[in-house]
């Protein structure tokens, strides 16, 4: 063991020496200031470079842990802001519709209004509105959109009110098919289609024709779209025709609405009261 | 040293000359071991620095490493062996190879010459260095019969 010991120390001494001779030879090569010291400094910076670009490519553990904590830190706040602008922009697709829909209906003033809540999955459902009785908005005043007819208010508090939509077991409306002028009533029985009442079977109705609110109504304004027939039937026992209708209203996706300030002739209800026993 | 200084531009064949000091610095190390032999070289190649390639320790170093190396092949029962046979000039090629690429390190990586010029100079420079150290052997063998 002392002997190996011994050997070790023995060329210690020889590589000590070696080392330091090569030391004094360097730095008296750098230390100079011939044109060839000039070009050792160059090699010199060049080889320091190459092995620091080297040792760059060998990463940091602690640094790289940091910065990939502060790279997820800004990858949350610019998915976040990536979000609320693709949310303003399709808000914005959707408030310029609102505003065709508006121009296009401008005999009716119109209240336009956020759907703050809804139910889709009851037989009566409703939406909640964020316009109240201080923005005008009374009970059976029409909801719509651009689309088509919602449905209509029922409850009225002072900033909120509450619609029933097409989907609601009491709704009714008087409709009409667009094409062929058939009255009849419009209604909810379940499943994802309306039901148009009342239509005899001898009635000219088919599928693809658009069914619109009727003059009949003492609710909506006349000609406003409820939604397409996309089945009729004439096999049903009775005298009418079951007839499908598809609403043009999306109710999955209900934003913004306007609220119709409409009110029909009060001597035309007063006349059907009396005349109808209403 | 003087026959570096004056003898050895006369040897030249197309810029390729022999290098006497290392013969010597290799001599040392066989006959002497690596401790020798490296201060050999600093010494040696110190002065040639300063004599005649005027940047002072670039031979210092290149000559230190080879009286280093020469100093491997040190065996105290065999130095007429390494000093006086055919492993002489052997020894004095392959320190000369190194001794050149140290020496022209900094041109080869500071791209000052062309490779081939770079690999004429290295090699040429250690066969005739090599060639040159025949003569000592010769000189010897006359004496004393070896080979």
């Amino acid at each position: 063991m002392l002997r190996i010991l011994t050997q070790i120390t023995g060329h210690l001494k020889e590589y000590l020496i070696l080392s330091i001779l090569v030391a004094i030879s360097i730095v008296l090569l750098f230390s100079s200031k011939s044109p060839k010291s000039h070009l050792v400094s160059k090699v010199a910076l060049e080889i320091v470079g190459f092995t620091k670009s080297i040792t760059d490519i060998i990463p940091n553990f602690y640094n790289l842990q940091a910065e990939n904590k502060e790279l997820k830190k800004i990858n949350m706040m610019l998915l976040a802001q990536l979000n609320q602008l693709q949310e303003e922009k399709l808000e914005n697709i959707r408030l310029r519709e609102l505003l065709r829909f508006k121009e296009r209906n401008s005999d009716y003033e119109l209240v336009s209004a956020d759907v703050v809540g809804k139910s889709l999955i009851n037989l009566r459902n409703y939406i909640i509105l964020n316009v109240g009785s201080g923005d005008g908005v009374e009970v059976n005043m029409p909801i719509v959109c651009e689309s088509g007819v919602i449905g209509k208010i029922i409850r009225v508090g002072k900033n909120y009110s509450v619609g029933m939509i097409l989907f609601h077991k009491d709704f009714r409306a008087s409709v009409k098919i667009q094409r062929s002028r058939v009255d009849g009533i419009i209604a909810w029985e379940g499943g994802e289609y309306l039901s148009m009442l009342n239509v005899p079977k001898t009635m000219d109705v088919e599928p693809g024709d658009v069914v619109i609110t009727s003059e009949y109504s003492t609710i909506f304004p006349p000609g406003m779209e409820i939604g397409v027939v996309v089945e009729t039937d004439n096999s049903a026992k009775g005298l009418f025709k079951v007839i499908k209708v598809k609403p043009s209203v999306d109710f999955t996706k209900l934003e913004e609405v306007f609220v119709v300030k409409y009110k029909s002739d009060p001597e035309k209800e007063k006349f059907e009261e009396m005349f109808y026993g209403k | 040293m003087l026959l570096s200084i004056a003898v050895v531009p006369l040897m030249s064949i197309s810029q390729i000359t022999p290098d006497l000091m290392l013969i010597f610095v290799v001599y040392v190390a066989l006959k002497n071991g690596q401790i020798a032999g490296s201060i050999a070289g600093f010494i040696s190649g110190l002065l040639l620095d300063y004599t005649v390639d005027f940047t002072p320790g670039l031979s210092a170093l290149s000559k230190t490493i080879c009286g280093f190396i020469a100093g491997f092949f040190y065996d105290e029962a065999k130095i007429d062996v390494n000093t006086g046979t055919f492993r002489f000039p052997q020894i004095v090629f392959l320190c000369s190879v190194v001794n050149n690429a140290v020496y022209f390190s900094v041109d080869i990586l500071g791209r000052e010459f062309e490779t081939s010029e770079i690999i004429k100079i290295l090699i040429g420079g250690a066969i005739y260095t090599t060639i040159l150290s025949l003569v000592p052997i010769f000189a010897t063998s006359r004496r004393s019969h070896i080979l």
